[in-house]
């Protein structure tokens, strides 16, 4: 069963925000996160709980990803979050931890999505074979879930796509 | 570094990639016997390599903020991918730059060091926020 993030509208809500210079950076929280559901929800969706993007990136066919951003421990701007689209419905959400997140901590996650059978694969060497990575990739197909760990120190980034579609092949039939 | 950089190996060749003239494994480094001809500059490959083992000691906070400047996006798409992230940044000093943050951070330490003007005329904000963040303690010296 495909994990489902159902949407909850809400009229009024609370929110936190963090400004930095002129701007002032929406906290983008998971929970916030997993209101939003992959093939249904909408741009205006993903603006109504989270402002306007700070960027948006075209991508190919139509495609775009929308870029949020957050404020560092360091007090510098990184990126938070972003939402990528497929015309207007959302098809993948990518999230990062920051320091103060309770979902940087690798079993969170695990006991987060415990019904998740995740395949778990260490990076490894890159294309060259010139660097050793120790970054693991934890991956569930069916539910599109994957979270990217620093040798399962700290979590580096949660992300959502589409589940894949089991495919079943017919048997021919007796002739 | 020479806290961080736990041994420098000489080796024959790498079974990964044999073209390659090194490799770093945490922190680890190998030189291969391609490093030592006269393609190579020993010590720019031996900066790239330290480059790798700096990036990891930066604190996540600095790496993202790295990345920000960089031009890397984290984004996710349908299917399985290698990473989640990617480089708008075309100004790149080494095509493998696309690789990573990591390979991209290397790359680019390595040229500011030994290259500078072309890490400025390619990647004028990178060449910035490395001044920036490393200031004076990122120089070459000489060792008599």
């Amino acid at each position: 069963m495909n994990l489902a993030l159902k949407i909850v509208l809400m009229t009024l809500f609370l929110t936190s925000c963090a400004t930095f210079s002129n701007r002032t950076l929406k906290v983008i929280s998971f929970s916030e996160i997993e209101r939003l559901e992959l093939g249904k929800s909408t741009k205006d969706q993903v603006v109504g709980l989270f402002g306007k993007p700070i960027k948006i990136s075209p991508h190919s066919e139509g495609q775009e990803s929308w870029i949020y951003d957050g404020v560092l421990s360091n007090g510098a701007i990184g990126q938070k979050a972003s939402f990528s689209f497929d015309g207007n419905t959302l098809v993948g959400v990518f999230w990062m931890p920051y320091e103060s997140d309770a979902f940087q901590e690798v079993k969170v996650v695990l006991d987060h999505f415990k019904d998740a059978k995740f395949e778990r694969k260490v990076k490894g060497w890159d294309k060259q074979g010139h660097s050793y990575s120790n970054d693991v990739r934890y991956y569930d197909p069916e539910k599109g879930v994957s979270f990217t760990t620093d040798a399962d120190k700290s979590v580096n980034w949660i992300t959502f796509t589409m589940p894949s579609v089991k495919r079943t092949v017919s048997s021919d039939k007796a002739r | 570094m020479n806290e961080i950089v736990q041994g420098i190996y000489r080796l024959k060749e790498s079974t990964q990639a044999s073209a390659n003239p090194c490799a770093n494994f945490e922190n680890q480094i190998a030189l291969y016997d391609s490093a030592f001809t006269s393609k190579q500059n020993v010590a720019r490959v031996l900066g790239h390599e330290f480059s790798h083992i700096l990036f990891r000691k930066l604190e996540k906070s600095e790496q993202i903020d790295f990345a920000k400047t960089a031009e890397w996006e984290g984004n996710a798409w349908n299917g399985p991918r290698d990473t989640d992230l990617t480089l708008n940044r075309t100004g790149l000093v080494e095509e493998d730059s696309q690789l990573s943050p990591e390979e991209d951070f290397a790359n680019n330490i390595e040229y500011f060091l030994f290259d500078p003007k072309a890490l400025w005329e390619k990647s004028p904000k990178v060449s910035d926020w490395i001044s920036k963040k490393f200031d004076d303690k990122l120089r070459l010296r000489s060792v008599k």
